[in-house]
């Protein structure tokens, strides 16, 4: 899933969903030659066909990434598909360590988690396998040479 | 100010887990405790009902219900009487296991002395929020970091347990101390008078994840509904 890349000793970038646009091709092989060759007059199929080409859009532009930039001393976490989504920038001072903890209700999913200086926790990457989960947070803990805690409790759930 | 005052003024979170017993004996009450008990209301709603099916219904429905309450009943009466408490004793300075059914064949068991118990607020690593107090392994959700930290000031003060906080400068522990010697300062901690402590956030973060990722999602859909409709409308002039 997420993908490190090293771009230079001062900035990092954990990419996710690369092949995301293999899944495009199939949505856009329905959606193009119907598109071109005009669509039925019925509600139901422009309306059906409108979420295909939204599906595909997203499976083909989407771009998450968390961003380390040492030389501006942030980490952005990004969300954009062609226009932003959503975006977080924390100064890299602010962030005290990464954890991998359970997702809140779920069943052997795990999160990567980032706790700041002010106390308050904020979520990175949600509902991973434990593993990947580690891997991210330690190349995350690394990069930014903090610590990398696991928080995962056995009990319920 | 006494203890019992003192007590009161806690949060209600705080105060559901730390129960005031009789003679000053405070005690927290065990996850097994909990477990037990959710168990036993799982098992009372299906035997509540099955006792209800065995007295509408009649032949060999009623008979199988009524085998089936039969053996609910029992269950549930074990399983709602379970206790399992922390106590703090001051007299003896020792945590002690407190265990019974139905306040009957009290068993209590010594624990760690109180001045050996640590007592930690530490943050729900699920949640990005809330606080939670952990004792023996055992977890108890407060709720905000306030309302943590004065449960931990509260045992520290009057079981002389030792507080450790794990929140302000995590993942590293430091003991918690009371800011100013008065009582007061408890209670001012309480109704959030304290401005210098460190719950007061100059920057607050919105993660990716808390934004509203759907609304922004759907929007290229009505732009292809617009292409859409065009795409009709060229198709059947052409066609």
């Amino acid at each position: 899933m997420g993908h490190w890349i090293e771009i230079s000793p001062t900035q990092g970038k954990l990419v996710f969903g690369r092949r995301a646009w293999m899944w495009a091709i199939p949505f856009l092989l329905l959606v193009i030659p119907t598109g071109l060759t005009g669509l039925p007059g019925e509600p139901p199929m422009i309306l059906g066909w409108a979420l295909a080409a939204t599906f595909s859009w997203h499976l083909l532009c989407v771009r998450h990434s968390i961003a380390i930039d040492k030389n501006r001393g942030v980490l952005i976490h990004s969300l954009s598909s062609l226009y932003p989504i959503a975006r977080l920038e924390v100064p890299l001072d602010e962030i005290s360590g990464f954890y991998v903890s359970r997702a809140a209700f779920e069943r052997r999913r795990y999160s990567v988690m980032m706790s700041l200086s002010n106390g308050q926790r904020i979520c990175l990457v949600k509902r991973g396998v434990r593993q990947e989960a580690e891997r991210q947070g330690q190349y995350l803990a690394d990069f930014c040479q903090r610590p990398l805690k696991d928080e995962v409790r056995e009990g319920f759930g | 100010m006494s203890i019992q005052t003192d007590y009161s003024s806690l949060s209600k979170g705080a105060r559901w887990h730390l129960k005031a017993g009789v003679e000053g004996r405070y005690y927290l009450i065990g996850s097994s405790q909990v477990t037990w008990i959710i168990i036993g209301l799982i098992a009372l709603v299906s035997g509540l009902s099955s006792a209800f099916m065995a007295i509408v219904l009649s032949g060999a429905e009623q008979v199988i219900y009524t085998v089936v309450t039969f053996l609910l009943w029992p269950f549930i009466i074990l399983a709602l009487g379970r206790r399992h408490h922390f106590v703090f004793d001051r007299h003896q300075g020792q945590l002690l296991h407190r265990k019974s059914w139905w306040g009957l064949f009290v068993k209590e068991l010594p624990g760690p002395p109180l001045s050996e118990l640590k007592v930690v607020v530490a943050p729900i690593a699920e949640l990005s929020e809330g606080c939670q107090l952990e004792v023996l392994k055992q977890r108890f959700t407060v709720g905000s970091l306030e309302q943590t930290r004065q449960l931990a000031l509260f045992l520290h003060r009057y079981f002389k347990v030792q507080a450790v906080d794990r929140v302000t400068e995590w993942p590293e522990e430091r003991p918690l101390v009371l800011p100013v010697t008065e009582p007061e300062a408890v209670m001012a901690i309480a109704v959030g008078k304290d401005n210098k402590g460190p719950s007061v956030l100059p920057v607050t973060y919105r993660g990716v994840w808390e934004r509203y990722i759907v609304l922004k999602l759907v929007w290229p859909f009505p732009l292809f509904v617009i292409l859409g409709v065009l795409s009709m409308l060229i198709g059947n002039r052409g066609g």
